[in-house]
């Protein structure tokens, strides 16, 4: 361990010296003696990527993408990855780790663009059975994709294997058998028998009662929990060349909020009916499942059309399903989280106060003291009368403090607004002039700028003036003033901006620039003494430092009639008093 | 060193999350922005680069009331956590009147956390300032993580001088009031 720390210690000196060859000869001595630390496979990546040696930088990000991954840290790979892409655009098999990792993650919408992406470049690559591999993962996410289903038999049949073609076939033969489509169930077959006939032989033809609603749970094949099919058999081609995923994502969406129009563009030669949506077929298979007494599959069911719904937009058929959802399983969070949001964006005060109770219930389950006080908080905030949730709250806070929460922090009204979503910033990585030998401070502080100008509008004076004071602390006078000013326009706040333009002023040692300031807001109307006592204290100073010692005696013996006690004015005019004295005599 | 506007009669006090990389210092920063009332944060500056690393630092206003008549405010401010942003990061620490130092409590980790804790008082010493003599509070996060380094380890080698520490989840926002309440406190005290 100490030895690592030494190598990193030396490595990060010679990145400060502008040595990048020799911090990456000490971080390869670390991996050399087994270090697996993603955090270090990235930084000697990126010096790699400053070095121009992409090919080693990808390698090194890899690995931290599977160090990361090994340890469940899959938002962290993802974002590795997506740095791979953003220097190696060709990368075909990063999509393929893009998939796996938001899938890991339940992004599943994500997770299907990048496995497309990856199906997409192997069709390209004529690496059909990567595609079909791949293509198997997308449909267990996707399981009613019609378009996905027939490009699959159809890759299937170019690389000649019509087997995992008509394998396809049949994965959605039993989903439309499973929901009673038996008709549909047969045409499939029938094309399964041309394409592929052995495999009937392996999935004997079922009774034709044996439809969804009757399907015990115990009896649907194992392909079907995870792939369910459920697309109409159109018996027609696809047609050539693959669909780009985002294309092929929101011709899904596009199918299941109108029904008719997609069956004109997909069924040329149509002998079926209209295809079903995946939203409606998740909340079957829920249906189906909960019949069948399986809780936990009609539970994740349940959530995949109602999520499905919440993106398209239609909330309410969103709040519906996660209304049967929650009657099967009452206390998932998700699902909860999700029926506050759609209660409070609907304005649906009863019903998000009730949710909130139920998410509170939730969080104390699992001793979650904060989160379910601010549950309790808010649904007493929407239903003040609700005296189950306050008597949560003192159970809260005895058991947290003993007694109601004494430090200034108020929990008590927790804001509805989530925390902005960060301002994406290129994190450009250039060579640096100043400070830094790697990292140019001032054009970070540059970009940064750029990306709060984006941000914060000229008239929210407040936040100017908090930036303000952010660089003012740093030392960044001049962006301080640059805030402040853009905080004092029009803006009540127009005195104290002016007069920490002036503080900053004097910090630069730019004492006539804070003098004039400083006299701009004494002249402003409607303040009192009071509110510009410190104004003209620091008026006198200016003046101090300009040597206008008689003007800078005067301001503080204003400030000193005012308040004797202010910043120990009585000693400063005491002082001044002298000076002017020895001037004088001088002269 | 705080600063102070006489004519607003406001309290500026400056805390600073350090940290390695990746530990949760912004995550801190998110979860009391979203459950301290709307009317005493301001808004919360938080740019990130496309890794979903901090860009500079994350700044967030909050006012927690009056100390004899002057409005006090404390900033929270987080440092980006990559080793080669020292530069901003000795800057942001410029004028610091509290830390907290957020250790990530995966063994994995634990490296990054010393040579931040090191890097740490490299940037103080810098500054002529004295971790001895600043308000200084430890918070051991992602608790929640499996093969998490036990907290004596952690104390033995992050926390010699014994400062309050606290274990957290700051995803989940555990700790992280109880982190900034002492911090506060700690500040507060050196206002007198």
């Amino acid at each position: 361990m100490d030895r690592n720390m030494a190598i990193k210690r030396k490595a990060q000196q010679l990145v400060q010296k502008g040595d990048v060859h020799g911090a990456i000869a000490e971080y390869e001595k670390l991996f050399e003696g087994g270090d697996k630390d993603p955090y270090d496979f990235i930084v000697v990546a990126d010096l790699l990527a400053k070095r121009g040696s992409m090919q080693e930088a990808v390698r090194r990000y890899r690995q931290a993408v599977d160090e990361y991954a090994k340890t469940e840290l899959y938002k962290n790979a993802i974002a590795v990855c997506k740095k791979i892409l953003r220097i190696s655009k060709e990368d075909l098999a990063i999509h393929r780790s893009l998939g796996e990792l938001y899938a890991k993650e339940g992004l599943y919408g994500d997770a299907q663009i990048h496995y497309l992406e990856f199906a997409e470049g192997s069709i390209r690559r004529q690496d059909h059975d990567a595609a079909l591999d791949v293509l198997d993962e997308v449909l267990k996410l996707s399981a009613d994709n019609f378009d996905l289903s027939e490009k699959y038999v159809e890759i299937a049949l170019r690389a000649d294997q019509p087997e995992r073609g008509g394998r396809e076939l049949l994965r959605r033969a039993e989903r439309a058998k499973l929901t009673g489509r038996i008709d549909e169930a047969e045409a499939i077959r029938e094309r399964v028998s041309t394409l592929a006939p052995s495999l009937l032989t392996s999935f004997p033809k079922a009774p034709a009662e044996a439809g969804a609603q009757g399907a015990p749970g115990g009896s649907i094949p194992p392909e079907i929990g995870a792939a369910r099919g459920g697309a109409v058999e159109a018996g027609a081609r696809a047609p050539h060349g693959f669909e780009p995923s985002s294309r092929a994502i929101e011709r899904e969406l596009a199918t299941a909020a109108e029904p008719e129009s997609p069956v004109e563009e997909r069924v040329e030669a149509s002998e079926g009916t209209p295809p079903e949506p995946e939203l409606q077929s998740h909340e079957e298979l829920a249906r189906g499942y909960l019949q069948s007494g399986n809780k936990d599959l009609a539970t994740e069911e349940y959530w995949k059309a109602s999520e499905i719904a919440f993106l398209r937009g239609d909330l309410a058929r969103a709040r519906e399903l996660l209304s049967a959802l929650l009657g099967v399983e009452p206390t998932h969070e998700a699902a909860l989280r999700r029926f506050v949001d759609i209660a409070a964006q609907s304005g649906d005060g009863p019903a998000e106060a009730r949710a909130r109770f139920e998410l509170g219930e939730v969080y104390l389950a699992h001793e979650e003291w904060d989160l379910s006080r601010s549950e309790y908080l808010r649904c007493l905030e929407l239903d003040p009368g609700n005296d189950r949730a306050r008597g949560r709250v003192q159970r809260i806070d005895t058991l947290m403090n003993g007694g109601p929460p004494e430090t200034p922090i108020d929990l008590d009204s927790l804001p509805d607004e989530r925390p902005p979503s960060s301002v994406r910033v290129r994190d450009e990585e250039t060579a640096a002039p100043s400070g830094d030998p790697l990292i140019d401070l001032e054009e970070i502080i540059d970009e940064f700028k750029a990306g709060v100008s984006e941000r914060i509008s000229g008239e929210d004076h407040e936040s100017h003036y908090d930036l303000g004071m952010a660089y003012m602390e740093m030392g960044l006078y001049d962006e301080a003033i640059g805030e402040f000013q853009v905080a004092s326009k029009g803006s009540p706040m127009e005195v104290k901006c002016l007069e920490m333009i002036a503080l900053c002023f004097l910090e630069k040692n730019e004492p006539a620039s804070a003098a004039r300031e400083l006299s701009r807001a004494l002249e402003l109307p409607g303040y009192g003494p009071e509110e510009t006592i410190s104004i003209r204290y620091n008026l006198a100073v200016a003046n101090e430092r300009l040597g206008n010692l008689d003007r800078a005696l005067q301001h503080f013996e204003e400030v000193y009639l005012l308040n004797v006690d202010f910043l120990k004015v009585a000693s400063k005019v005491k002082e001044l008093k002298q000076r002017v004295a020895r001037a004088e005599d001088r002269t | 060193m705080s600063l102070i506007n006489y004519s607003s009669r406001e309290i500026n006090c400056k805390i600073v999350y350090y940290g390695p990389g990746l530990c949760g210092k912004t995550t801190n920063l998110q979860h009391i922005y979203s459950r301290v009332p709307q009317e005493t944060r301001g808004k919360m500056i938080s740019l990130a680069t496309e890794m979903d690393r901090t860009l500079f630092f994350d700044f967030l206003p909050l006012e927690l009331g009056q100390i004899r008549g002057f409005r006090t405010r404390f900033h929270l401010y987080t440092v980006p956590g990559q080793v080669y942003y020292n530069a901003s990061r000795k800057l942001i620490l410029k004028g610091v009147d509290g830390i907290v130092f957020v250790a990530d409590s995966q063994i994995d980790r634990f490296e990054a956390n010393v040579e931040s804790y090191m890097n740490m008082l490299d940037n103080l010493t810098e500054h002529d300032l004295n971790l001895e003599r600043i308000p200084f509070v430890m918070q051991y996060n992602k608790r929640d993580l499996p093969r998490v380094v036990p907290v004596d380890d952690l104390e033995r080698e992050l926390n010699p001088r014994k400062a309050p520490y606290f274990e957290a989840v700051a995803l989940r926002g555990t700790g992280v009031f109880d982190t900034l309440k002492v911090a506060c406190k700690l500040v507060l005290k050196t206002l007198g």
